[in-house]
């Protein structure tokens, strides 16, 4: 029995993962569009709102169509889980949350389907702990898309059954300069997805025709947030990455999803 | 967690209110309407969970209005009515009157969120997806199986591996700290001074064996799931909620006053507009408010209905 | 009819020469209730998951194996899943969702049964399992017993046929065990399930079971009735045999003995030994309490002689050093949380075993993080010498951070030396190339000990040291502990195994509701209780007053001589 996503590198399922991205990117682009030309009352929030629906939805819709595993199910749970525990490891340092390193982790362990499950998920459930609210489908999207292009980028090169680097770096499944790229991308994905989305969504229902300045005020204050966000994450993944990847492929490999 | 008259409803309908309630208050963007759901929304998280919901209101949603009302007129100069300038940019009531209005918008949002998140509890929100996402919210339900097993997990990680070997300087420090201190703390923590480099490291080595004690075990979940023969083609799902009619009746009421007030906002009803001048539609708007406080009032009206029954059927004991 | 026949079924797992199953042949009739045992390794569990399609193990596997009248590879998944149920012994991992409702339906919506139909079978599997109570709630709020029996009647939900256990009850307490293997044999009684049971306690399940298959080196070493593959074991001093209950035990130690005589005697009454023997045979207290009684013509002991002195092990009283003098604390976790620990005064002193015994909740574990220092009393004071302390928590898994053993244990060692010495100990030569957590729960215990042992501490506090491990394992964990106070060390352990105290411990300290309510040298200590005492002493409780079953069989052997 072979399991596709999740386990060994499957190329039809990473170009629907990747056609799925696209389609949600160009969707959002029209409703942009839309949003920048209409005379509607408040376009940018509607925009914003559809937006959220035409990368939620197909995503979600793919993971029921594909009827998932035992297995998958047991795996991504158990890494939102961790996502979020996580900050109970840190509870000595309040502002130290590995959250956004794990989803990274599972996008390059599982794919990209399955790392936009495990960040939006995360998003959800940690909304579902701390209380709801309209920001939630937008840091849905915005974690979910964190996990999703970590795994159209890494997934086939680091996931698990991926050859591992010649060299010094043979018995690990990163080389320096793959783990140099993650951590650019986790530094990087702080900043725009969770800090732009989260924040700018915010900017964009709090005024009508969101002006330069409005859009700079609200993201500067996040900016410090953001800024200790990234910096937990790349220490995170500096010392983690390797270690946790190791973990999840041998756990893969006993579940059989690597054969 | 609460048990209120509104939860002896189907979360389906429960469900519909609330996304009915949100959809709503963000699409009718009028004062009138904005104040009748916060309002509403205000009253119905008093209502589920007292004090507690006035706490949360002046806590966080009572800023974030603040927020709203000051940031557009500072950085929207549009509209005719000048009230002072800050530079050169003037500072206009059309801006202030709309800053209140999105005020109200989020207040509203989030208060109704809070309600929902009252209401929906984990099994109510199944209730709801599991048919249509079954994959989804089975996912859900493990994450809530296992989250609080693995925070406590790491709590007892830390405490093991400190204790795995207490070296005799630390053994007296602490007998000399518990000494000082043994009167008056109650916390029963220890608080050993530690740099914050060693604490990553300490957090980083919990979160490793976190990590591997989570994924190793899950290999006993999953083997439990397809032993009781999860995969099997035809999952059925248990419903815990039955639909009466009662069910039928109030989800029937919440969508035809949906319907009224998205035929009230199309008809140009509710039209209102800031910039350049503050501008209403021009038509009476009181039947169409009554309408859309109605639909806001549905939980309100059935707890309080209930508090009646309840105290009634008191007297008659 | 058979419900399972398994014939010459040969098992070998990948990468490895040894077979886990060799010639296995044996033939489970509908509605027996099967106790399937054997040492760590023996290919107990191996051979139980192959009974169970889905769950059956990756590997070479010759023979057959036939289930529910097919042939295993014809049975369908959906049969499969229904009509076999499968209990593991972890009753945390096996939970899936996060409500006991939902738990109860979970098999049963996998299945596709009719959403009405699930309503009926879910509230009539809470009544008869005594859920009914715990219905609404989160499966995380159970305690262990109740999350064990959730998982039992999550399975029987399904209405299997046969009902497969792994160990269930490893790891529960004593009190949650009995409880849970009680309604085991219920199901067997009430409802005619056919159920293979693979256990430790054997205690409490050999005198519940129709029948004992014993396992050794992937072979079936024994099956018949419980008596009679007991008799053999003890009679042929097989390892398996220091695991039977006590009664048996004394009672096949007496047999024995008694040699000659007895044969002669009873051919004069024209039956085999073995026949009456097994006959007779005592398999739980009540039983044995009767034969010795007889054996012993009824007399109480009048002596009571060796009632004191003859402490096992115990400090001989006198000065010793104090090593932790704890007074009078008081301790609670949250501000306005209950008081766990209430006015507790208890000293240790040092090179003893001290056993602190008691329920659930009765603070133990609190106490341990006092004297570790993880925790801070808020009013008292605990004394403590200047000498490094190492703790054991109660579950192994928490302790391990590398990804081999050998690795895990060079963290913690100081000297190679210490390391392989310490491993030829506790016998974990074989597995330091293992990931911990590929061990099974009793290696894992095994390995935490050796963990802790290697961080070079001087006192330690160990949590239920012997869950998990076989007798042949508890006794060299046993001797190891000897040895470390022998050699200067201070041992606190906390434990629900009476056996393990009465040998080992010098003194024993009873918890209860915070405060230690009898405390003494262990012989003493399990003299004076009635309930809370070893099988052999409840057995000889007012007849010869013994501890183990070795002590019954000497009291038996000298009244015999007088006669």
């Amino acid at each position: 029995m072979t399991e596709a996503a999740g386990g060994k590198p499957n190329t039809k399922k990473h170009v629907r993962d990747a056609l799925l991205a696209g389609g949600g990117i160009i969707l959002s682009a029209a409703a942009m569009l839309w949003a920048a030309t209409t005379n509607v009352d408040r376009g940018y929030m509607y925009a914003s709102i559809l937006i959220m629906l035409f990368v939620l939805v197909p995503f979600y819709v793919s993971f029921e169509k594909d009827r998932p595993y035992a297995r998958q199910i047991v795996l991504i749970a158990v890494m939102v889980t961790i996502a979020v525990a996580g900050r109970a490891a840190f509870f000595w340092i309040p502002q130290f949350k590995p959250i956004i390193a794990v989803v990274i982790i599972a996008g390059v362990a599982m794919g990209a389907q399955a790392g936009f499950v495990v960040g939006s998920m995360s998003a959800f459930v940690s909304n579902f702990i701390f209380g709801q609210g309209p920001w939630t489908p937008f840091q849905m999207v915005a974690w979910g898309l964190i996990g999703m292009v970590a795994g159209l980028l890494f997934y086939r090169k680091m996931g698990p059954g991926a050859k591992a680097p010649a060299g010094p770096d043979a018995d690990r499944q990163i080389g320096k300069g793959g783990l140099a790229a993650l951590l650019i991308y986790g530094a990087v994905s702080c900043f725009i997805f969770h800090g732009a989305i989260t924040d700018l969504w915010t900017a964009l229902s709090l005024t009508d025709h969101p002006t330069l300045g409005v859009i700079l005020t609200v993201y500067g204050t996040g900016l410090i947030a953001d800024a200790v966000l990234a910096a937990a994450t790349v220490i995170f993944l500096l010392l983690m990455a390797r270690p946790m990847l190791k973990k999840l492929d041998r756990v893969m490999k006993k579940y059989g999803m690597l054969e | 967690m609460i048990e209120t008259a509104f939860t002896k409803y189907h979360p389906v309908v429960n469900f519909i209110f609330f996304i009915t309630a949100i959809v709503m208050t963000v699409v009718i963007f009028h004062p009138a309407a904005l104040a009748v759901s916060l309002a509403a929304s205000v009253a119905s998280a008093v209502k589920f969970s007292g004090k507690k919901a006035v706490k949360y209101f002046f806590a966080f949603p009572f800023f974030v209005m603040i927020l709203s009302m000051i940031l557009n007129p500072l950085f929207v100069h549009k509209g005719l009515t000048v009230l002072f300038y800050i530079g050169e940019s003037p500072v206009t009531v059309e801006a202030f009157a709309y800053g209140a209005c999105t005020a109200m918008m989020v207040g509203a949002v989030i208060m109704w969120s809070y309600c929902y998140t009252q209401i929906m509890t984990s099994d109510r929100f199944m209730a709801v997806f599991g048919k249509i996402a079954p994959s989804t919210s089975l996912v859900f339900s493990m994450i809530l199986r296992f989250l609080p097993r693995a925070r406590r997990q790491a709590g007892k990680i830390a405490s093991a591996q400190e204790l795995l070997f207490v070296p005799p300087e630390e053994v007296a420090a602490e007998i000399e700290a518990g000494a000082a201190n043994a009167a008056d703390e109650a916390d029963g923590q220890t608080s050993r001074e530690q740099t914050k480099t060693t604490k990553i490291k300490k957090g980083m080595r919990v979160m490793s064996v976190l990590t591997t004690w989570a994924l190793e075990n899950s290999i006993d979940t999953a083997d439990s799931m397809r032993a009781r023969g999860y995969g099997l083609a035809g999952r059925t799902m248990y419903r815990k909620y039955r639909a009466r009619p009662a069910d039928i009746i109030c989800g029937s009421l919440i969508l035809a006053l949906l319907a009224a007030s998205v035929w009230a906002k199309a008809s140009g009803v509710w039209d209102f507009y800031c910039y350049p001048e503050i501008e209403f539609g021009g038509r009476p708007v009181l039947p169409a408010c009554i309408l859309l406080a109605a639909m806001y009032a549905v939980p309100l009206v059935i707890e309080v209905w209930e508090d009646i029954k309840w105290t009634r059927s008191l007297s008659k004991i | 009819m058979d419900q399972i026949t398994v014939k010459d079924l040969n098992f070998t797992y990948p990468g490895r020469d040894r077979k886990a199953l060799e010639n296995v042949s044996m033939s489970i009739g509908s509605g027996e209730f099967v106790c399937l045992c054997g040492r760590t390794g023996s290919g107990k569990t191996t051979l139980l998951r192959s009974l169970k399609p889905i769950l059956a193990p990756h590997g070479e596997r010759t023979g057959s194996i036939r289930l529910l009248g097919k042939d295993m590879d014809e049975l369908t998944d959906r049969e499969a899943a229904a009509r076999i149920g499968y209990v593991m012994q972890n009753p945390d991992n096996q939970i899936v969702t996060d409500k006991v409702w939902h738990e109860l339906a979970f098999g049963l919506e996998n299945i596709g049964m009719d959403p009405e139909a699930i309503r009926v079978r879910v509230a009539e599997m809470a009544t008869f399992f005594g859920i009914h109570n715990w219905f609404g709630r989160d499966t995380d709020s159970l305690s262990g017993g109740q999350k064990q029996m959730l998982n039992l009647a999550a399975v029987m939900a399904m209405q299997p046929d046969v009902l497969l256990l792994d160990e269930p009850t490893a790891s529960l307490d004593p009190v949650a065990a009995v409880d849970f293997l009680s309604t085991v044999s219920r199901i067997s009684r009430e409802i005619g399930t056919t159920i293979i049971i693979i256990e430790h306690r054997l205690d409490e399940v050999l005198p519940r079971a129709d029948r004992v298959i014993v396992m050794d080196e992937g072979k079936i070493y024994a099956d018949g009735m419980p008596a009679e593959v007991g008799l053999d074991l003890i009679e042929k001093e097989m390892p398996m045999g220091r695991a039977m209950p006590a009664p048996l035990r004394a009672y096949a130690g007496c047999l024995k003995e008694a040699g000659g005589d007895a044969v002669a005697a009873d051919e004069a009454a024209g039956k085999t030994l073995k026949d009456e023997a097994i006959g007779d045979a005592p398999l739980d207290v009540a039983a044995g309490r009767r034969w010795l009684a007889d054996a012993m013509d009824g007399e109480a002991s009048s002596s009571g002689k060796d009632m004191t002195s003859q402490e096992t092990g115990a400090a001989k009283p006198g000065r010793e050093e104090t090593e932790i003098e704890i007074k009078d604390i008081w301790m609670r976790y949250e501000r306005n949380s209950a008081d766990v620990l209430k006015g507790l005064s208890l000293t240790v002193k040092k090179g003893e075993i001290l056993a602190i015994v008691g329920g659930n909740g009765a603070g133990k574990s609190t106490l341990m993080n006092v004297i570790a220092g993880a925790a801070r009393p808020y009013r008292g004071k605990v004394v403590r010498g200047r000498r490094p302390v190492g703790a054991l928590a109660q579950n192994p898994q928490l302790v391990f951070t590398e990804d081999t053993l050998e690795e895990d244990l060079k963290v913690a060692s100081g000297s190679e030396e210490e390391m392989q010495e310490i491993v030829k100990k506790l016998q974990l030569e074989d597995l330091l190339a293992s990931h911990p957590f590929d061990l099974s729960g009793g290696e894992q215990q095994r390995a935490a000990l050796a963990k802790v042992m290697l961080a070079g501490a001087e006192v330690l506090l160990l949590d239920e040291p012997t869950k998990g491990l076989d007798e042949g394992y508890k006794e060299i964990v046993e001797n190891m502990l000897k040895e470390f106070t022998a050699g200067g060390g201070t041992v606190i352990v906390t434990t629900h195994d009476v056996d393990f105290c009465a040998r080992t411990a010098g003194r024993c300290a009873m918890l209860f509701d915070g405060q230690i309510t009898g405390e003494g040298p262990a012989g003493r200590f399990f003299r004076g209780n009635a309930f809370y005492t070893t099988a052999a002493n409840r057995m000889s409780r007012g007849i010869t007053d013994s501890l183990f079953a070795e002590e019954i069989i000497d009291a038996v052997s000298e009244k015999r001589k007088e006669l």
